[in-house]
This record gives structure tokens, C-alpha cells and sequence, in this order.
């Protein structure tokens, strides 16, 4: 639990004036000020707790909020009395929010611990396993057995990495890999989102092409989801871009990597399953203010900053762009939970659609229909250079196999073959340049 | 010939005195340096020691449950938990990232869970299948300040959670040391970075104690939320988090860094340290007792301000150095 203070709000409203100062010359400059990565809810620090750090720019009200919703991100659960199977589990694959998400950051693959979706391979991956569902939960309370046991390997093939696994059922039996498809799932950083939830649906679909009409390549395609109430709406989080909301994705969290059922709506305290649920309405949206009111960290470097200047150039040039688009606004949401999430720009870096990023990273897992096993959606950037600064480990793309930023573009395929070729026909110079300016996004 | 000499004595006295004030002002990478080898090193070290001290002591109540080697092996939880809870602050390492953390603190406890796997025979087979809610600092407090007439099942859980402890603090240990380990690979290799980090160790650890030990249990009057309340422990553990705190600003340089670049916050922080382990020693005992008195509330109020003070000072000295 980490709180920056009233002192460092005001600092960064300090830095965000100064910096505006600036933004009138930069703006007749091609670059604008790419280091407020989220605008006015940046914060400037590039500390281990820097996912830790809520909105700056959030009113006195809105930060005693997420003061006081911050423990619940660290909470752990246990099994309860109260009725058949309350609290956490009896499957799961972690007991609190940071088990995982350790530090807000990205998460390690630890065995016993690791998130795993499956699929049966027959049908293109859109069909649950038999006894497991689309999510093995490799955890369980004490009394119950875990769905299955992983055993993971990597295998190393031209300075590239890909995982083994081997899954077993409690009574010793094999999924077979030659039928089941399995995807492991690392953590991604919960910063920024949100901002990235205000991020108006039009301005998401036009960047959308799923026929690729304009023949370039690149074909983002968003995911629409239907809710219970017949609305339609696009997903945005999690390496397949299906909860649409950072309320929906705390609420997926919640069910599937921790047998926690919530409440289906405010005025009731029980779940979709006609029983009480495990949480109140007021813990699940608590969770939910506080991950919707982090801030995002600044870049290290200035807009005009050599590495940034000749970075993002490259990155232009290589098209990575396409997908990885650097700068999105956010709308006016009279409802939103905090106002400085309103009328925002800022550099995530991402499209928040689904590419298919071609046979290497197809695992085979196609997300109940919403997606094809190689299809991911674009992950946002902001951030990545404080992977090794939070967390201690590098790990990159869904399975972290990535061991370093170059690996992960190495991986690239697909619609994103193209960038990747141009990346390894350039100077080793210019190779340099690219991977230094992503690291101090 | 005095007079003539005087100017030269003179000249080299201010000269001493130049010089000696400026090897008294640490750099960054001395900063660094202190930390890891005076402050992280040697306070986990401690930590090992009184570990085996705990597991030595549950060995002998296992093996004689008398109610002299139960107090023993209590005091020995009372000794091991000081020296967990005053490393808070740098728990940022691989106490966090590498689970050493919720292997030695998880909280609460899994009462259900825990009371489920006493209730059968119980092996190490049994205590590998237990989450860390039922294991570490708090697990093991749950049965030995618990009922005093330990069963079987409890005398042999209490030898294993011992030495799974004792196992956890020597891995924390080892994740530091060496060249390859946390301490010189990260924390020497970057002392910029480690002075931003050790600055917001210190202020997490004060918030962490001003809203999360303290402010959640006493706003919502629920012993549920009250870490160590099994033992009473609670407000001893929060005077040893804040003289962590005070650790990590002492005995690595940091204030003598900071000193010398505003020593008006650097005096202001460490006032406000002092101040704030006074209010927590003037805590009264066992507070999960007194979560409605309002004499306790009060002081609780005056601690979680000043808390929130220090950090607030921590916060700044980070913006300003």
C-alpha cells in the first residue's frame, strides 16, 4: 500500500504548469510533450512504487478515496463460514490483487501460481475444457484439489524462448497439448486504465479496419461486447481486450482467479448464482475506484530529448504505430470518478484492438468466439521501461517469454511482420536508438 | 612567533574543518553502500538468527509442551517479529517481488482453514497444502498464543511453520548478498535510484502504518483488521516499523545526504520520527482491546497524524533532493 502525498500532487500540478509553459513552443514543433504520459494525472516518479501512485490532479475528496480503497488491492482473502464455499476459492489462482499484480506492475510466472487459459483445440479454440472451463485454476483451499498441476519448461530456439507445459489432473491424468490448448496469461501493470476506460469509443473505431479496406496490412478489429441490458459495448483490458470496463474486469478478476463472487448490482448483496455473494457492492467498487485512479508515470526523458526525438522517429518509420498508437485522448464523462480522468491527451501507446500477430504467438486459446487464438490486442507501452525497475524481472507478451524488448519484437508477426522485418534490417545504431527511447517510456 | 604562527594555524584549522565537513556528507553511492551492508544485510541477518531462535524453541516445546517452554517459545515469536518488522521499510526487495513477504506475513489468518488441517493428523504433507495465510508470523501466532493445552497436530505444526519460517528468512537473506544479489546488483549498481527508493520505502512503510495498521482497525473498530492481535502484539509492531523507519533515514547516511542539501527538512523529518515512536511506545497494551476506547482513539488520532506528517516530509525531501 503506497500513497503519494498532497506534496508531490502539488509538485507535479508545479511541473504540469511549467510544463504547458513549454507546450505552446512545442506544439508548433512536430512533437507535443509526450513525457505527461497521462496528461494531468501523471505522476512524476520513476521509483519502485511508481504504479503505486494515485491520479495527480485527483480533487481532496477523490484522493481521500483512493486512500482509503488502496488497502483493498493488497487484500488478501481467506475461505469463510458464512455459506458453501465463501470467500476466496475453493478454486483460485492467487488470494489478492497484488499476489499478481505485484507493485501494480507485471506479473512473474510462479509456479503454482500461474494463470493459465485453456481450450479445447477442436472447434479453433472456442470450446471449454471438459471439468476445467476456459480458466485452470492451479490453486484450492485446503480440502479441495486444485484443477490441475503445471510443469514448465522453456525452450530455447534461436535466441528466442517458447514455454512447455505439462498439465496433469489431480487423479494423474494428461491434458494432452495435441487437444488442449493452453495460453499462459502474465499480469499486465494496471496503470492508466482509467484513463484508457474514458478513451471515447468513436475515436477507438477509427482506427479500427478489420477488412484491412485500406490495404495496408493492419487490420484492428474491436471486440464488442453485449450486455444483459442489450447495450453494446467495445472491451478494452487484458491481453484480449474483453471487459469493457475497469468495473468488468474487477469483476472477471474477481470470479475466475479467485472463486470471489460480487454482488450483481448495489442494492443487493447477493451474486448471479442466487447466493450471498463473498464481497460487498462498496469492496468490488471500491477496487474499482482505485485501479480507475492511479496515475501513470512520466517518461524519464523530455519530448526534446535526443533519444526521444530520434526514437520516436524510428518508431514511426518501422510503423509500429499502426497498432502501437502513441497518443489517444479521453472524453468528457460528466459521470466519470475523477476529473482530471476528462479531457486528457496521453500516450499509451496502444489502439485497444486485436491484431492477429501471426503463428508464432497463436497458442490456440480463442477467447469464447471474441477472438482468434492470434489475435491479441495492442498492449499499451506506458510504463514498460520501469518493467525491471518494479518488478525485478523482464518478462514481455502474454506468456512473458519475451525477455527483453527486443525479444518481444522479434516475436512479432502477422500483421506486425512487416515492422519487425524493417526493425531487423536496421543499424545496430539505430536499433539502440529505438529500444533506449522505449525504455524510458 | 606566535603571532606568525597564528594565521597558518588558523588557515589550517579552517582547512581541517572544510575538509572534515565534507567527508562528513555522504555520496549517493555511499548512501547505497550503508544501506545494503549497515542496514538491509545486517537487520535480515538478525532476522535469521532469531528465526532459528523461534524454531529452536518450538523444537524443544514440541518435544516438552510445559508451560515454561511455551513462554519461552513466545518470547522468541515476540524477538523474531521485532526483527521482521523493523525491515519493512526495504521490503520493496525481493521481500516483494520473490514472495518472502506474504511467506513470513501474511495476514489475516485463515482461521477456517488452519483450524480444518489441525483438526486431522497432521504432517508436512499437511502444511505444504496450507496457503500462506495459515503459515509464517501470524500462523503460527494463532496457535501459540491460542489456547495454552496444545494438542499434537498443533505441537507438530508449530515445528514445521518454525522451520518454514526460519527457511523464508534465510532465502530473503541470500536474495541480497553476493554480487549477484539484490543489494550489489541493483541497490550499489544505481544509487540515484536507491535514494529515490529508500525515501519511498520509508514513506510507504508510514503510510502503510498510519492507514493500513492503524486507521482502517480504528475507523471500522474491527479487531479483524488489527495485524498480531493473537498476541497483542500490534502496537509493538508498530513502534519497530517506524524505528525501521528511522534505520533506513540514520545508519545508511541519508540524512547526513540530505543535511547537507535542506537540513531544514532533514531536521524536520527526524523530529517528527522521534515524535512519532514516543506516541507509539505511549500506546496502550493489547489495543485490540481498546478499539472503543476513546482515550486510545485519541491517541491513535495524534500517532496516524504524525505518521502522515513524517511521510508528508519523506514525500517532499523526495521532490526536493
Amino acid at each position: 500500500m503506497r500513497l503519494k502525498t498532497l506534496i508531490i500532487y502539488f509538485l507535479t500540478l508545479a511541473f504540469i504548469a511549467g510544463s504547458s509553459f513549454f507546450l505552446k513552443s512545442e506544439a508548433k514543433r512536430p512533437q507535443e510533450n509526450m513525457q505527461l504520459a497521462g496528461g494531468a494525472a501523471t505522476v512524476l516518479d520513476r521509483s519502485f512504487s511508481a504504479f503505486e501512485i494515485p491520479a495527480a490532479g485527483l480533487s481532496e475528496t477523490e484522493l481521500a478515496k483512493h486512500v482509503e480503497t488502496d488497502p483493498l488491492f493488497d487484500k488478501s482473502h481467506i475461505p469463510l463460514n458464512d455459506h458453501l464455499n465463501a470467500g476466496l476459492g475453493p478454486l483460485h489462482n492467487a488470494k489478492s490483487c497484488s499476489a499478481c499484480h505485484a507493485l501494480n506492475g507485471r506479473g512473474r510466472p510462479v509456479e503454482g501460481e500461474s494463470l493459465f487459459r485453456v481450450s479445447l483445440r477442436e472447434g479453433g479454440g472456442t470450446q471449454p475444457v471438459p471439468g476445467i472451463g476456459f480458466q485452470l485454476q492451479d490453486r484450492a483451499t485446503y480440502g479441495h484439489e486444485p484443477e490441475a498441476l503445471v510443469v514448465r519448461s522453456w525452450k530455447e530456439e534461436q535466441g528466442l524462448r517458447s514455454l512447455k507445459t505439462h498439465i496433469t489432473r489431480p487423479d494423474g491424468t494428461e491434458l494432452p497439448e495435441e487437444t488442449v490448448a493452453r495460453s499462459l496469461r502474465i499480469p499486465p501493470p494496471v496503470i492508466g486504465m482509467g484513463l484508457l476506460e474514458a478513451i471515447p469509443e468513436v475515436d477507438i473505431l477509427s482506427n479500427a479496419d478489420p477488412d484491412d479496406a485500406n490495404g495496408d496490412g493492419i487490420s484492428g478489429k474491436p471486440v464488442w461486447n453485449t450486455y444483459k441490458n442489450g447495450e453494446k459495448h467495445i472491451g478494452r483490458f487484458g491481453w484480449k481486450a474483453i471487459p469493457s470496463t475497469v468495473l468488468q474486469q474487477s469483476i472477471n478478476a474477481y470470479l475466475d482467479d479467485m472463486g470471489i463472487t460480487t454482488p450483481i448490482h448495489p442494492e443487493t448483496t447477493f451474486a448471479d448464482n442466487d447466493l450471498p455473494a463473498d464481497i460487498s457492492w462498496a469492496e468490488l467498487e471500491g477496487v474499482t475506484y482505485y485501479t480507475q485512479t492511479l496515475g501513470v508515470p512520466a517518461t524519464k526523458e523530455t519530448s526534446s530529448s535526443r533519444i526521444v526525438r530520434q526514437g520516436f522517429k524510428l518508431f514511426n518509420q518501422l510503423e509500429c504505430a499502426s497498432c502501437h498508437v502513441a497518443k489517444q485522448k479521453t472524453g468528457n464523462n460528466p459521470d466519470a470518478v475523477a476529473a482530471v480522468i476528462n479531457n486528457q491527451t496521453i500516450w499509451p501507446y496502444t489502439d485497444l484492438l486485436l491484431h492477429d500477430m501471426g503463428p508464432g504467438l497463436d497458442d490456440g486459446v480463442a477467447e469464447h468466439g471474441l477472438s482468434e487464438s492470434s489475435e491479441w490486442r495492442t498492449s499499451p507501452l506506458w510504463g514498460i521501461g520501469l518493467t525491471k525497475r518494479i518488478n525485478h524481472y523482464v518478462g514481455f507478451l502474454h506468456d512473458g517469454r519475451a525477455r527483453t524488448i527486443e525479444e518481444a519484437i522479434l516475436w512479432h508477426g502477422g500483421e506486425a511482420e512487416s515492422s519487425k522485418e524493417r526493425y531487423k534490417s536496421l543499424a545496430n545504431k539505430q536499433k539502440t536508438q529505438l529500444i533506449a527511447w522505449l525504455q524510458q517510456l | 612567533m606566535k603571532l606568525r604562527f597564528m594565521p597558518v594555524i588558523g588557515t589550517a584549522a579552517v582547512s581541517l574543518a572544510l575538509i572534515s565537513g565534507c567527508q562528513n556528507t555522504p555520496t549517493a553511492s555511499e548512501v547505497s553502500n550503508a544501506m545494503v551492508n549497515k542496514v538491509v544485510l545486517p537487520s535480515y541477518t538478525n532476522l535469521v538468527s532469531a528465526s532459528e531462535d523461534l524454531e529452536s524453541s518450538l523444537n524443544e516445546l514440541a518435544d516438552d509442551p510445559s508451560s515454561k517452554n511455551l513462554e519461552k517459545a513466545r518470547d522468541k515469536w515476540r524477538a523474531a517479529r521485532k526483527a521482521w518488522e523493523l525491515t519493512e521499510t526495504w521490503a520493496y526487495g525481493p521481500a516483494e517481488t520473490l514472495d518472502y513477504d506474504p511467506n513470513l506475513d501474511d495476514w489475516p489468518v485463515s482461521t477456517n482453514e488452519l483450524s480444518s488441517a489441525l483438526s486431522t493428523d497432521f504432517s508436512s504433507k499437511t502444511f505444504s497444502r496450507l496457503d500462506t495465510t495459515s503459515r509464517g508470523f501470524h500462523g503460527i501466532e494463532y496457535v501459540l498464543f491460542g489456547d495454552s493445552d496444545l494438542t499434537a497436530q498443533e505441537l507438530e505444526y508449530l515445528k514445521t511453520a518454525g522451520a518454514d519460517l526460519e527457511d523464508n528468512a534465510d532465502g530473503l537473506l541470500q536474495s541480497w548478498r553476493g554480487e549477484e544479489g539484490f543489494g550489489a546488483s541493483v541497490v550499489e549498481a544505481d544509487p540515484a535510484s536507491a535514494i529515490i527508493d529508500i525515501l519511498a520505502g520509508m514513506q510507504g512503510c508510514l503510510e502503510e502504518v498510519a492507514d493500513g495498521k492503524l486507521g482502517t482497525p480504528f475507523g471500522e473498530a474491527d479487531e479483524g483488521e488489527l495485524e498480531s492481535v493473537f498476541s497483542g502484539n500490534t502496537g509493538t509492531d508498530v513502534v519497530h516499523n517506524i524505528s525501521g523507519v528511522q534505520l533506513a533515514w540514520e545508519r545508511s547516511k541519508l540524512q547526513n545526504y540530505v543535511q547537507e542539501r535542506n537540513s531544514d527538512l532533514a531536521n524536520t523529518l527526524t523530529n517528527q520520527l522521534n515524535d512519532a515512536v514516543k506516541l507509539a511506545k505511549a500506546l496502550p497494551a493489547r489495543l485490540n482491546n481498546k478499539l472503543n476506547s476513546s482515550s486510545t482513539q485519541r491517541q491513535i488520532a495524534q500517532l496516524t497524524n504524525a505518521l502522515r506528517e513524517a511521510a508528508e516530509t519523506t514525500a517532499s525531501i523526495a521532490g526536493a533532493i
